[in-house]
């Protein structure tokens, strides 16, 4: 108990306050998340609140909690494996733990806890709409809510059983975890293309669920004769869904009875494989591998080229972007991903293009002005949202004071960092353009005027985004998740985005301008912009960056 | 030369970290700076590296001070941080470039220069690749490799020995000495009073973030009157 404490509070920075300030910013940043996932819950449960209607009337209203069972079992064993693996073999305290007088079940079973109470959060976003609404639309008595609270407190269970078991035989018997951050990076990949999948496979089956056929199935077979296919997922899960919905008969607690007894043989199990699997596969971990393969002249010769600081430091800033996992995933790739998301809904529409098509007569026939607003608006957003420049001191860590005794200026820092969210946004703007003009056949003077007008305003957005990193950097870290995902500043720089790309869009809009005036009045607004946060930067930034220390 | 004029530094309003230093580094002197932890040595390295900014007092560095003319003065020495974990998903020879540039390095004496620093601390073969499959005393070592690149008059090392194997601190030690003969100046800090003892032409000693002594090791003996070695004396000082 005392390791998941340790591990909890280090996970989560909540234990820790940094200096004098009065609010926790990480505190901050979760309410900020729960309190923008709100809209989402409130959706869900009002979803829920409809679909018992219906499905009482042909006695298969359980298929409801089932099938809310069902999902967050295996939405948790899914995001478990990269939770456990990380969690497990990948954190920066393993090298601290292993020569410590502790047995692998304790060190397993510590993270294992604080694994499980992460995915509250996760099980909380998905099951808690459900049962809310089911039981207030069911008129479910006391019984009903105090099985929920156990179902909720141990369903994450066994699903990150079965992860962990995977993980621990995966990175015992095989040399994949050898190259961690290739394995990190194929799996992140992996992972974002797979929700993805999930995504517009889940889209589907509850568009096509409505059919005909399955209907009447339904009709026939009643008394929730269904929840057996819908939650049969993991063990534990089917008698877990039933329980609930028997919650008023004995049918109910021996049901939950089942279901806890199976958590915890699961558990016991989880135990012994990991005081026999566990160490063996950790051990070593740690060691990045290298060539050591002897640098010819001739290798130097190519190696070694002379550039100014400033384009020397751009250089550095990508590669280490580029070279880390976490920061390709989430602030490089994310930049190629974007037209993917957007199309997603209208691919998830299996039968019916039409909503698709109709983009597309929107994108060429359209008012010229307003796809070029949209467009640059995307952009905007875009670059806004990718957290490089609004991460980019933060990710500096504890090497922050290397920024301060080498023979740079600070305000070329600033620029330097500022440049290299231009020039990754724009990469990704640059691929998608000529595609855009292509399937979506928008014109290409548009086109062009996007990439110009984009760049200036994508300028504009990265100087704010290193300024609003100045303010308040997040430096102290143990694992660079913390510095980009858990980082308050790239949320500020997303919302700042948002609304200026919705700004310059009403703006647009508002003026009736035809599409040249629009282009010109668009650059000229985002070039007056960058002068302004430049001359703020030289002003106020740099005194940031001189007064900051680790 | 490094001149410290009355500097002090406090952190927190209440903790004097540095109080009311003044020192002298002249050129052609290998100068040790020495004191328990928590004395106050990394805060003032730190100050004179343009890490920190010092609360009161002046520091100039070949003349330069360090706060109005901060790029000049930064150009003039090489600085060796105790902590050497730094841009660690850069490889070795990509980092000695990147350091190259920011210096200003000509092209022509980059490749000469990393040739002839590599082989001397034996990291020839670790440049292709990253610097985290580097072990602590590599670090160190490509990280003393970029301080050095730009052959600068002033080194300014703090723990350097750290991690090195003793063929690399035999090295340094002989690069340090060769250094100062040239009539440059060399700023050290280091816990290992045997090598101070050994190397250093003059030493000072902070304890509570004051200078205890500064001069020769030969003038502290006549201090005390007495033929001890520089740890009894120092641990006389610092604990009187």
């Amino acid at each position: 108990m005392v390791l998941a404490r340790v591990f909890l509070k280090s996970g989560t920075g909540l234990g820790f306050r940094a200096g004098k300030k009065k609010i926790n910013p990480q505190l901050l940043l979760m309410i900020f998340i729960g309190v923008s996932f709100l809209p989402m819950a409130i959706g869900l449960a009002y979803l829920v609140s409809g679909m018992v209607d219906a499905l009482a009337q042909i006695g298969q209203e359980g298929i409801i909690l089932s099938l809310g069972i069902g999902i967050t079992a295996f939405t948790i064993f899914f995001f478990g494996i990269f939770y456990i693996m990380n969690t497990f073999y990948f954190s920066s305290d393993v090298e601290y733990l292993l020569p410590l007088p502790l047995k692998p079940s304790q060190i397993i079973g510590a993270k294992f806890l604080v694994v499980v109470i992460f995915e509250y959060l996760t099980e909380l976003l998905i099951m808690g709409p459900i049962i809310v609404a089911y039981g207030a639309k069911s008129n479910e008595g006391v019984l009903f809510y105090l099985y929920s609270i156990i179902i909720f407190l141990l369903l994450p269970v066994v699903p990150l059983i079965v992860s962990s078991i995977i993980v621990m035989i995966v990175m015992r018997f095989t040399s994949i975890g050898q190259n961690r951050d290739r394995l990190k990076l194929v799996g992140g990949i992996i992972a974002m293309f797979l929700a993805i999948g999930g995504n517009i496979a889940l889209q589907r089956f509850f568009s096509s669920s409505l059919k005909e056929e399955n209907v009447i199935r339904m009709l026939t077979e009643g008394k929730n004769s269904l929840i057996g296919i819908t939650s049969n997922i993991f063990p534990g899960t089917y008698f877990a869904a039933k329980g609930l919905i028997n919650s008023t008969s004995l049918e109910g607690i021996t049901n939950i009875l089942v279901f806890a007894a199976i958590c915890i043989l699961g558990y016991l199990i989880f135990l012994r494989l990991g005081n026999l699997l566990y160490f063996k596969g950790v051990i070593g971990i740690s060691e990045i591998r290298a060539k050591r393969k002897k640098i010819t002249g001739k290798d130097l010769d190519k190696a070694i080229e002379s550039n100014s600081s400033v384009k020397s430091y751009i250089i550095k800033e990508i590669k280490i972007l580029i070279r880390t996992p976490i920061y390709f995933m989430n602030c490089v790739l994310i930049n190629f991903l974007w037209p993917v998301f957007l199309i997603l809904p209208f691919l998830a529409q299996s039968q019916d293009m039409s909503q698709l098509e109709s983009l597309f007569e929107l994108a060429r026939n359209g008012n010229e002005s307003i796809v070029f607003a949209v467009a640059f608006g995307f952009c905007i957003f875009i670059a806004a949202s990718n957290g490089i420049a609004a991460s980019s001191i933060s990710r500096e860590g504890q090497n922050i004071f290397v920024a301060k005794y080498l023979p740079i200026s600070y305000m070329s820092q600033i620029t330097a960092k500022a440049l290299t969210g231009v020039i990754v946004s724009m990469s990704g703007i640059v691929i998608m353009i000529p595609l855009l003009v292509v399937i979506l056949k928008i014109s290409l003077v548009i086109a062009i005027f996007v990439v110009i007008a984009g760049t200036v305003g994508i300028l504009f957005v990265s100087y704010a985004g290193v300024m609003i990193d100045l303010i308040n950097p997040k430096l102290i870290w143990d694992s660079e998740q913390k510095a980009v995902k858990q980082n308050i500043n790239v949320l500020l720089s997303m919302i700042a985005g948002v609304v200026v790309a919705v700004a310059f869009f009403f703006g647009i809009r508002a003026s009736k301008l035809s599409l040249v005036p629009a282009f010109l009045m668009t650059t000229g607004i985002s070039g007056l912009l960058c002068v302004g946060i430049y001359k703020l930067l030289e002003v106020k930034g740099v005194k940031l960056f001189e007064n900051m220390n680790a | 030369m490094i001149e410290l004029f009355n500097v002090s530094k406090t952190f927190g309003g209440t903790v004097k970290a540095v109080d009311n230093i003044s020192l002298t580094i002249n050129d052609g002197e290998i100068f040790g700076f020495l004191g328990p932890n928590g004395a106050g040595k990394t805060t003032t390295i730190k100050m004179i590296a343009g890490i920190l900014n010092a609360d009161s007092g002046d520091i100039k560095i070949n003349g330069f001070d360090i706060r109005d003319n901060a790029i000049e003065a930064k150009r003039q020495f090489g600085f060796v941080p105790d902590d050497p974990n730094v841009f660690l998903r850069l490889k070795g020879f990509e980092y000695i470039n990147f350091m190259a540039d920011i210096y200003e390095v000509p092209e022509q004496d980059r490749k000469s220069r990393i040739e002839d620093l590599s082989e001397r601390f034996n990291m020839v073969e670790a440049l292709g690749d990253q610097l985290q499959s580097y072990s602590h005393g590599m670090r160190q070592k490509i990280v003393l490799i970029g301080a050095l690149i730009h052959n600068p008059d002033v080194w300014i090392l703090d723990e350097p020995m750290t991690g090195l194997d003793p063929k690399s601190s035999f090295i340094l030690k002989e690069m340090m000495r060769e250094h100062v003969d040239k009539g440059k100046t060399l700023f050290f800090s280091t816990h290992v009073l045997e090598v101070a003892e050994k190397i250093c032409d003059r030493v000072a000693i902070i304890s509570k973030g004051k200078i205890l002594f500064c001069g020769k090791i030969g003038e502290m003996k006549e201090q005390f009157k007495s033929d001890e070695s520089l740890e009894k004396m120092f641990l006389e000082l610092t604990e009187n």
